[in-house]
């Protein structure tokens, strides 16, 4: 059973189809309840600080941090990557979950915001490579637990991986039948 | 704050019951620091080995968009829908329901389609729920982004669509009408989920008259409407010196559905757009639309290099030559229909054929 944590940024329509196809079990998550969970899926597309206030406001950044340590398995999406971090300069003030070291920071890309397809270069085996679709203005240009890598005017981490915590920073509820794998593999490995 | 400068902030007027689809992640302004991660050079796309054209090389002189390792440029077929069902000509095999807008998207999805633009050509108050059921069951079946455009009118009718699964809107009539309505939806969704389409052709007798976008976009006017404008917006009250390159014919705008002119001029508008938070523009040049003559390169990649956002082609495609030579001039995007519905061209050959070409698109694993 898979946990959707509903972050109030976003509908949660892609993901929950993305795991359907995927023949994965889930439930939407609201209030801190993680009674026969074997994962919990952070998406978003929100902002960064409503993100955190919103976690926050339901008692939900203990739970993430205990879930965590505990070694259960987290998979964050886009904004569920960048909480992870310290912070983002999206909202200076806001304070990330602090999973990863480091913050989000405001990319030099061409065009801005990103909105497309571009190359996951994994720095670790055992993901397939693979278009990514990403839609971002905002993302960690490096980190000690980065597992990948892609480049729009300049590189910046595409996926981290910290104990049982793992994030994207694409979509890959939206990269196609490549984004269907990669999702199943992040959420069950 | 927002990447494309002030918005407005009274966008009350249409709240939902709950909050959801605040601004899309990374509309908010941050600072730009200088350090990289590790050595970009080693990260050459295909892109380098993109061809040079005459009109890249003009557009080069003005543009001040780099492009070292950029995005896939997208292939997007674009469906007609009305009343829920798939207008124009399908002339697919093995489709079970060749009318079934979600099924033809699904079956693009698999051939290689990296979006869906859908336009509902009739929108209206009365066949809403049917749009909406079509977006629902779209995002469901769907795994790459789609496109709902037609007929939205105010920032709930955007919150439908994009709580119903749309990954972006397309504005187009209601955005000359109203343009304070696409920094509403930027503002409030992200311009990442905000296209907006633009309808151009060119204006005869005005070859003499430069007719690039504008560095600067006009003042925002403070009229709600796009009535009683007197910016430079409008044809013929603007003398852009930052085109000496070649002359071109200006490009008014038109609305409804291509029919209806206006008095703005096509390049100023687009900039005014982005500057207004549009994510994308969806540029059809009417003048080559159905005619399977290819999409008008000039234009089109005049503002595909010289725009902060992206520009997608749209208006003539017939052959795979005429999406290479888009992307050759620098849209971003190309947007085509009947090349694909007639079943005379598959999204993968096309697709193949660019790659071989030096395009960087995305190819199937």
């Amino acid at each position: 059973m898979i946990g959707i944590l509903d972050t109030e940024a976003g509908n949660l329509t892609s993901v929950r189809a993305a795991l359907d196809r995927l023949g994965l079990a889930h439930r939407t998550l609201w209030d801190v309840e993680t009674d026969g969970l074997d994962a919990i899926l952070v998406p978003g597309q929100g902002r960064f600080g409503a993100v955190m206030a919103s976690l926050d406001a339901r008692g939900w950044r203990e739970a993430l941090l205990a879930w965590h340590a505990e070694g259960r398995r987290l998979v964050g999406i886009c904004v569920g990557q960048q909480i992870l971090f310290e912070g983002s300069d999206e909202d200076p003030e806001a304070v990330g979950l602090g999973l990863l070291a480091g913050r989000t920071e405001r990319l030099d890309f061409p065009k801005r915001p990103m909105v497309g397809w571009a190359p996951v270069e994994w720095q670790r085996d055992g993901l397939p490579p693979g278009d990514a679709y990403f839609v971002n203005s905002f993302a960690a240009r490096h980190s000690d637990a980065a597992l990948a890598t892609t480049t729009y005017g300049e590189r910046f981490v595409s996926a981290v991986g910290s104990g049982s915590t793992v994030a994207v920073q694409f979509h890959p509820e939206k990269s196609g039948a490549w984004g269907q794998e990669v999702l199943a593999q992040l959420l069950q490995s | 704050m927002s990447d494309h400068g002030p918005r407005i902030t009274d966008h009350n007027s249409a709240s939902p019951t709950r909050s959801p689809l605040p601004r899309g992640e990374g509309q908010g302004e941050g600072e730009n620091s200088p350090v990289r991660l590790g050595d970009d050079s080693s990260r050459l796309g295909a892109n380098d080995t993109r061809h040079s054209t005459e009109a890249e090389t003009t557009a080069s002189l003005q543009s001040p968009v780099p492009d070292p390792q950029s995005l896939k440029r997208r292939v997007i077929p674009c469906l007609d829908v009305k009343d829920g069902r798939v207008v124009k000509g399908v002339h697919f095999v093995g489709l079970r329901d060749m009318g079934d807008p979600v099924e033809l998207a699904a079956r693009y999805e698999r051939e290689g389609a990296d979006e869906i633009v859908f336009l509902d050509i009739a929108a209206s108050a009365e066949n809403r729920a049917t749009a909406l059921d079509m977006v629902r069951r779209t995002a469901s079946a769907l795994s790459i982004p789609f496109t709902l455009g037609g007929g939205l009118r105010t920032l709930d009718d955007v919150y439908a669509f994009l709580d119903a699964g749309a990954d972006k809107v397309a504005l187009n009539t209601r955005a000359v009408q109203e343009p304070d309505l696409v920094d509403a939806c930027a503002e409030r969704f992200g311009s990442q989920c905000v296209v907006v389409a633009v309808d151009v052709k060119p204006i005869e007798g005005s070859a003499s008259v430069g007719s690039a976008p504008r560095r600067q976009p006009p003042t925002r006017s403070p009229l709600p409407s796009g009535e009683g404008h007197t910016d430079s917006r409008r044809l013929g009250t603007e003398a852009d010196p930052s085109t000496p390159h070649s002359p071109r014919p200006r490009y008014g705008v038109f609305t409804h559905g291509g029919q209806r002119p206006t008095d703005l001029d096509g390049a100023a508008w687009a900039a005014e757009l982005a500057d207004r938070g549009a994510g994308e523009i969806l540029l059809t040049c009417i003048h080559r639309d159905g005619t399977g003559d290819g999409f008008d390169t000039a234009f089109t990649g005049a503002l595909a290099r010289t725009l902060p956002c992206q520009v997608i082609a749209s208006g003539g495609a017939a052959t795979p030559q005429h999406l290479l030579d888009a992307f050759e001039a620098g849209a971003d995007a190309v947007l085509a229909a009947t090349m694909f519905h007639s079943g005379a061209y598959e999204i993968a050959s096309v697709k193949r054929f660019l790659a071989d070409r030096g395009i960087p698109v995305r190819l199937s694993q």
